[in-house]
């Protein structure tokens, strides 16, 4: 071994005053420690949290008569796409071990986000402001996004996971979009894919502003 | 038989708090050495060292059957320290600001001898990355997979980074072998 190797190797010692300094600092940690579950129940909460609003939202609009089944089998094909892309990015967003995956979350926001424009046909004119759209797509998905954050506070927060967040978040507003939207492909480009995309860019930024609790990966 | 460090973080993530003062009785001790070479004082290496260990406690569910427990915990120290440093520059800039002069006051050095007061003065001249590499590598005997895992790089770029960080040390302590 060279001598710079070995002195290298030579570790400053920490003293017995100072270790016994740090146990004692962090040993009041231990009784808040998370269970073991814990983040698979975090996880969850941001997937059930997607689905409920979505669902409140399509019983709201049955209700009041806004929408039909008819119109929900009709765009069958969104709700699963949005469903299942949700499940992904929530999974690789808030699951250890798979920071090097998160970059495919992007690969599949733009590849749904041009299905939804191009699955989309018109049905029929609405009296409401185009910037409706937006503003309720960014409501809905503020709710999941908050969730996850406070999850990823805990491990895991970084630039790609606040997007993977963002993009399972984002799925609130598609799905909510496909249920109460009737308009035709551009509008869906210009007021739904540009509000998913803010949930996307929100969740990045949230990332790299928010104090982490924790720097586990 | 001894647990492994794998054994014993399972048996704390699954609620055997036991476990967690043996891990902490094996690893502080390193887990300072590394954090000293990041941080470069004592003060601020002791800090870090309560961090990680409080992020491995908030964290603990986190850690997979599958995960080698050393690169996972030094993956926690290396993000620690990164973000400590962030901040550190964050306070300098606008200390800067404020008073429009470039000098901060250095904390004092943590090094008792003065060849290593000199290593660590090389290390911090390192760019962040390269000195990563090196500590994990040189020092705490990690291989340049698991260096690449802690790292967020792959196992040849860390193993370049590794390379040019020792030898540019080499080349900064070249006046000591006169």
């Amino acid at each position: 071994m060279e001598p710079l190797e070995s002195e290298l190797r030579r570790l400053p010692e920490i003293s017995a005053e100072a270790r016994a300094r740090v146990l004692a600092a962090v040993r009041p940690e231990l009784s808040r420690a998370p269970g073991k579950n814990r983040w698979r129940f975090e996880l969850a909460a941001v997937v059930t949290s997607v689905f409920l609003l979505t669902a409140v939202i399509a019983g709201a609009l049955l209700w009041s008569g806004n929408t039909s089944l008819t119109a929900i089998d009709a765009r069958a094909g969104a709700f699963v796409m949005c469903g299942v892309l949700c499940a992904f990015a929530a999974v690789l967003a808030l699951a250890p071990g798979l920071r090097k995956a998160q970059v495919f979350t992007v690969l599949a926001f733009g590849a749904a986000s041009m299905a939804l424009v191009l699955m989309r046909s018109a049905q029929g004119a609405s009296s409401s402001p185009e910037w409706v759209c937006t503003a309720t797509h960014l409501g809905v998905g503020a709710v999941p996004l908050v969730i996850g954050l406070f999850a990823l506070r805990r491990g895991g927060l970084r630039l790609l996971s606040g997007v993977a967040l963002g993009v399972a978040a984002g799925t609130s507003g598609a799905m909510v979009g496909e249920l109460a939207c009737g308009r035709g492909p551009m509008h869906v480009l210009l007021f739904h894919v540009t509000a998913w995309a803010g949930v996307v860019v929100a969740g990045a930024a949230c990332s790299g502003l928010i104090r982490p609790r924790s720097y586990a990966p | 038989m001894e647990s492994s460090d794998e054994e014993l973080m399972r048996a704390f993530r699954d609620g055997d708090d036991a476990a967690f003062d043996l891990l902490f009785e094996r690893h502080s001790r390193p887990l300072h050495g590394f954090l000293l070479r990041m941080a470069g004082d004592r003060v601020a290496a002791e800090d870090l060292v309560q961090v990680t260990f409080t992020s491995l406690i908030r964290s603990k569910d986190r850690f997979l059957d599958r995960t080698p427990f050393k690169p996972w915990l030094f993956t926690i120290a290396t993000n620690a320290a990164r973000e400590a440093h962030r901040r550190r520059q964050v306070r300098v800039r606008a200390h800067e600001a404020q008073l429009d002069a470039p000098e901060l006051s250095v904390d004092p050095p943590s090094f008792d001898s003065g060849l290593q007061r000199q290593l660590s003065d090389a290390l911090t001249q390192l760019p962040a990355a390269q000195r990563e590499a090196v500590v994990l590598h040189k020092v705490e005997g990690l291989t340049f997979e698991e260096v690449a895992e802690v790292l967020g790089i792959t196992a040849s770029a860390a193993r370049l980074k590794a390379h040019r960080g020792y030898a540019r040390l080499r080349e900064l302590l070249a006046h000591l072998k006169d």
